[in-house]
């Protein structure tokens, strides 16, 4: 594992009971960069995102084999903590889903059950992290309000200062704009362009213009095996695998 | 299954076809008048002009499918193609109208070496 990857992937197999969604999946992804998973509906691409931080566990008839190494240790050893890895994991979700709390309550929740801070101090992590997922302007005058009177571009920006909250390593979102308007997506792709700059960022889309915008490294799943990956620009440009130029110009999907 | 791209480019192929045969024509056209020492300045001069505005739609119809239909992969190369084949099919309308000026100036072939002295 090269010290530019992140996350490091071998021999992934994943089954929800007799249904083998993931194949023998080999992949490395850089760290500080944008990944985008694209593939056609049912191929495996949130499955594969769920197993980096262990939330098919929770689904009782998957079973998954192979490693996965997250900042060069393997998180399906036996050992691992998983809400300890679901804090250097962080995950955004396809609609904006706040906490029944205040804002401030909402970024603020995660570093207190993680004992990290309190006071001035989770004050200052909180600020942080709204300024981070750019929404510190829009709600600094009102951070005792419910965040649900919040638009859903503002929710999911808000989701966003959430899992940067409690200092994570990864960022992963599953489909975080498909629920948005345009003006709020761009925001949203944006602010993913900009997380890059500190956070290894995955991100699954069935948008292929959003993929092409905001990702540095693209991986094609299909029937749960990775076809190709690679720069976006060679994958977007001149793929070198039939299947994929195939899906990416919409031969099918 | 036909996608809607598909419809554009289609549209873009034949319009690009036509220009084709044209710019072949023009190219010809002066290429014999030179040889055969015959006017046809005006009809060359036509025929460029022609090009030159065929350039245009195929141009504004290549930009229409990037910005509806935003083209990836072979579709991108092909629409890129096609917006440079276009560039080179009016140039070659130039070129032609080029030759057919310096016969309208300088005279055809058999009048070459008499010029090439004066300019000596």
């Amino acid at each position: 594992m090269s010290h530019d990857d992140k996350i490091d992937i071998r021999k992934l197999n994943i089954w929800f009971g007799e249904n083998h969604v993931i194949r023998d999946v080999d992949l490395k992804i850089q760290a500080n960069a944008v990944t985008a998973i694209m593939g056609p509906s049912g191929c495996g691409k949130s499955t594969m995102l769920r197993a980096f931080n262990r939330m098919n566990d929770v689904i009782k008839s998957s079973r998954t084999t192979g490693d996965i190494f997250i900042c060069e240790k393997n998180i399906y050893e036996s050992n691992t903590n998983v809400y300890d890895l679901r804090r250097q994991v962080g995950m955004v979700f396809q609609k904006p889903n706040p906490l029944p709390k205040s804002i401030y309550e909402n970024i603020a929740f995660g570093p207190k059950i993680h004992k990290m801070a309190k006071g001035k101090a989770l004050d200052k992590i909180v600020e942080k992290s709204l300024s981070a997922a750019a929404l510190w302007e829009e709600v600094q005058d009102r951070l005792t309000d419910s965040a649900f009177d919040l638009s859903g571009g503002q929710q999911q920006r808000l989701c966003i200062a959430r899992a940067l909250a409690v200092d994570p390593e990864v960022i992963l979102m599953d489909e975080p704009c498909s629920a948005l308007d345009p003006a709020a997506t761009a925001k949203i792709e944006q602010l993913i362009r900009t997380l890059s700059n500190d956070y290894t960022v995955v991100i699954v889309t069935h948008n292929m213009q959003q993929a092409s915008r905001v990702s540095d490294y693209t991986v094609f799943l299909y029937l749960g095996k990775i076809i190709e990956q690679g720069e976006t620009k060679a994958i977007f440009e001149n793929p070198q695998h039939e299947l994929t130029e195939q899906y990416i110009t919409g031969e099918f999907g | 299954m036909k996608r809607l791209i598909d419809a554009g480019m289609e549209q873009l192929a034949s319009m690009l076809f036509r220009m084709g045969e044209l710019a072949q024509k023009t190219v010809s056209l002066s290429i014999m008048n030179y040889i055969e020492g015959t006017h046809g300045h005006t009809q060359v001069n036509t025929l460029s002009d022609t090009l030159s505005s065929m350039a245009d739609p195929i141009e504004d119809t290549a930009f229409e499918i990037i910005a509806r239909f935003q083209p990836v992969a072979s579709d991108l190369r092909i629409v890129k193609s096609y917006m440079k084949i276009c560039y080179d099919f009016r140039r070659y309308g130039r070129y032609a109208l080029d030759i057919s000026q310096i016969y309208e100036r300088l005279g055809g072939m058999g009048e070459c070496d008499l010029v090439f002295r004066k300019i000596i």
